[in-house]
């Protein structure tokens, strides 16, 4: 009789190392991508990987019970980052948000973006619930239904927020589109 | 309708991250979760349970005392009035003085036999004029 466990789940919910090891392969990049971008601290970001984990094993018991892994898996992931983003004592960088910059050049494209770190710096000023948003769309790969109940929110309050994430990020990309170029009128 | 610059950021965003992590931030992550694997689950339910057998004690205790002080003072407050009572520091008891000789005493004693008038001098009560004794009182009342 084989009682060996058949699937990642059962795997991880009876302590196998290598069933870690295989997730932290296929969710890692991502999972590490969006610690970054709720934190914008790539050490920061190390530690909610790590802390993610932990909390992964500690409770794999209740892996059995999981419908969904990976929104499982990005649930730790924000409680992580929730526990950092509260132990921070500077808290600017939660201060600073995108909502003043409503200047009016939404005709311009956006001619250049070199740099991706433009864009991570312009996710991590985004609003909280924004960015969460954000972040569970891009990396966690969910759908608006997904997101509202991942999030307590409706689907369309979901919607409405990552609207408001991609207009100020383009607002602030062609901003500085514009001062990179110096040719916005 | 969303233009060419939202759909631009959306791709930017939806970029797919680097294939892998960096081999130290792996290790480091498997290694935490080696060192969390070696603690048998069991040990983290018997904390659990510790924790939770520990919280039931504290809050008996707590009901304990709570009920041991209720009890007291429901058993007390019969007693309480008379303990007040108590408490409250009394007059100490009044020798029993005899009243003070009255105008009417004197003229009884003006008109008694000398025998009553010297009971009247030794009332401890009764000071008379210095000068007043129970020989020369009646021959001063007359003067």
């Amino acid at each position: 009789m084989n009682n060996q466990p058949i699937n990642l789940t059962e795997r991880l919910a009876a302590g196998d190392e290598a069933a870690f090891a295989e997730l932290l392969d296929a969710l890692g990049p991502k999972l590490h991508r969006a610690a970054r971008r709720m934190l914008y601290s790539a050490a920061e970001a190390d530690d909610a990987l790590q802390d993610c984990f932990v909390d992964l094993v500690r409770g794999r018991h209740r892996l059995l019970q999981v419908e969904d892994v990976n929104s499982y898996v990005f649930r730790m992931l924000f409680r992580a980052t929730y526990r950092i983003i509260n132990r921070r004592t500077d808290r600017q960088i939660e201060t600073h948000e995108l909502s003043d910059m409503t200047d009016s050049r939404s005709a311009s494209t956006i001619d250049v973006i070199d740099d991706t770190e433009e864009l991570e710096f312009a996710v991590s000023q985004l609003p909280h619930e924004q960015r969460e948003v954000i972040v569970l769309k891009t990396d966690g790969g969910m759908t608006f239904q997904e997101i509202a109940a991942f999030l307590g929110i409706s689907a369309n309050t979901a919607a409405s927020r990552y609207r408001y994430a991609i207009d100020k990020l383009r607002t602030y990309l062609v901003q500085e589109s514009c001062e990179t170029k110096m040719n916005c009128s | 309708m969303r233009n060419e610059d939202e759909l631009f950021v959306e791709r930017q965003l939806e970029q797919p991250p680097s294939m892998s992590l960096p081999d130290a931030l792996r290790d480091r992550v498997m290694n935490a979760v080696q060192s969390e694997l070696t603690i048998p689950p069991r040990v983290h339910r018997k904390v659990a349970t510790n924790r939770s057998r520990n919280a039931v004690l504290v809050a008996g205790i707590a009901l304990s005392i709570a009920i041991v002080v209720l009890v007291f003072s429901g058993a007390d407050r019969g007693h309480r009035n008379d303990d007040i009572a108590q408490s409250i520091p009394q007059p100490a008891p009044s020798v029993e003085t005899e009243p003070l000789p009255t105008v009417q005493d004197y003229r009884m004693a003006l008109w008694s036999s000398p025998a009553d008038l010297d009971s009247l001098f030794e009332r401890p009560s009764f000071v008379p004029d210095r000068h007043v004794n129970s020989v020369n009182f009646r021959s001063k009342l007359l003067e």
